[in-house]
């Protein structure tokens, strides 16, 4: 079988620095994807990375935080949640 | 920023499901397809349970907001056991707000966070069963009998688990043991959105910690009169 290529569209192929295996604590969607509730990867859905260790889409996290009953807490480790200013 | 919660729920639920329904000592469905309330059947294929044998129906209630807040379960048939309410609810910490009742004396560890899942939930319900917390009862008889009268106690829940059996769907197959699992159902969905998010759903460590564990405890603590 011959094929010949008449048309193709290139597609951009985007990621996070972040280990392709890590998922969000919260929403358990990879961190090549964006939360829930985002629809494209990118700045508009960036990634928080606890002091603790553990990292959380920022949309996710926040959730969390503005719950009363989070008290401001990590859900993993129930350490106080502070990030790592970039 | 405006949150609609119920995008996360709903497709955290639809995985989750999914991934429950793999296991044999659960049955789990949507009711009418209504993924926050689920019909729960807990099966326990233990055998060294007081409880093996039975067929525990439940009902899961889960708010819009879930993973924030934790789900609500309810026995449909009431049992006798020190955290078991008799309408059937439990007093269990991790379906508690880790702001509730702060005087209970429950360690914010054990309660609910948003990174908890339906899954440990009734894996830490299965493990209270035969693990009551009798210093903080839900059930005072049973708290006391339990203590006093351990024989008389298994009696009743003996009757109990006769009971369960009534419900068990006609044609279900009782899985003879924990490690005999049927082979997993179809599940395969190519383009639904995040395939690669539930490959490690009920694998990871931070759910190993709490596999197994006990969370018990009420805001209504109760001390022995004796
Ligand atoms: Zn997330
Ligand atoms: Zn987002
Ligand atoms: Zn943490």
């Amino acid at each position: 079988m011959k094929v010949t290529i008449k048309t193709y569209n290139a597609v951009a192929y985007w990621r996070w620095d972040a280990p392709s295996d890590d998922v969000c604590g919260i929403c358990r969607v990879q961190f090549d994807g964006t939360c829930p509730n985002c629809r494209f990867p990118g700045d508009d859905c960036p990634i928080l990375n606890g002091k603790c260790g553990h990292s959380f889409h920022l949309h996710c996290v926040n959730d969390w935080i503005q719950t009363e009953s989070s008290r401001g807490l990590c859900p993993m480790c129930r350490q106080k949640f502070e990030f790592e200013a970039e | 920023m405006s949150v609609d919660e119920r995008k996360i729920a709903e497709r955290m639920l639809m995985l989750e499901l999914k991934e429950i329904q793999k296991e044999n000592w659960v049955n789990a469905e949507a009711q009418n397809g209504n993924l926050f309330l689920w019909d729960v059947a807990l099966v326990v294929l233990n055998p060294t349970s007081l409880y093996h044998g039975a067929y525990l129906k439940a009902e899961l209630k889960i708010p819009k907001d879930y993973p924030m807040s934790p789900p609500e379960f309810r026995f449909l048939r009431p049992l006798f056991h020190p955290n078991i309410y008799k309408d059937g609810k439990l007093c269990i910490s991790i379906l508690h707000q880790p702001g509730e009742d702060e005087m209970s004396g429950e360690l914010a560890s054990e309660r609910w966070s948003a990174a908890q899942r339906i899954f440990t939930v009734l894996i830490s319900i299965l493990s209270l069963l035969d693990d009551a917390e009798v210093s903080s009862a839900a059930n005072v008889d049973a708290s006391v009998m339990l203590r006093k009268d351990p024989e008389g106690y298994k009696r009743i829940v003996k009757e109990n688990v006769e009971t369960s059996k009534r419900d068990i769907p006609a044609g279900f197959q009782m899985p003879t043991s924990m490690d005999n699992k049927p082979p997993p159902k179809e599940e395969e969905d190519d383009d639904f959105w995040c395939d690669s998010g539930d490959s490690d759903f009920g694998a990871d460590s931070d759910e190993d910690m709490i596999f197994g564990r006990v969370f018990s405890a009420c805001g209504s603590r109760w001390q022995a009169a004796d």
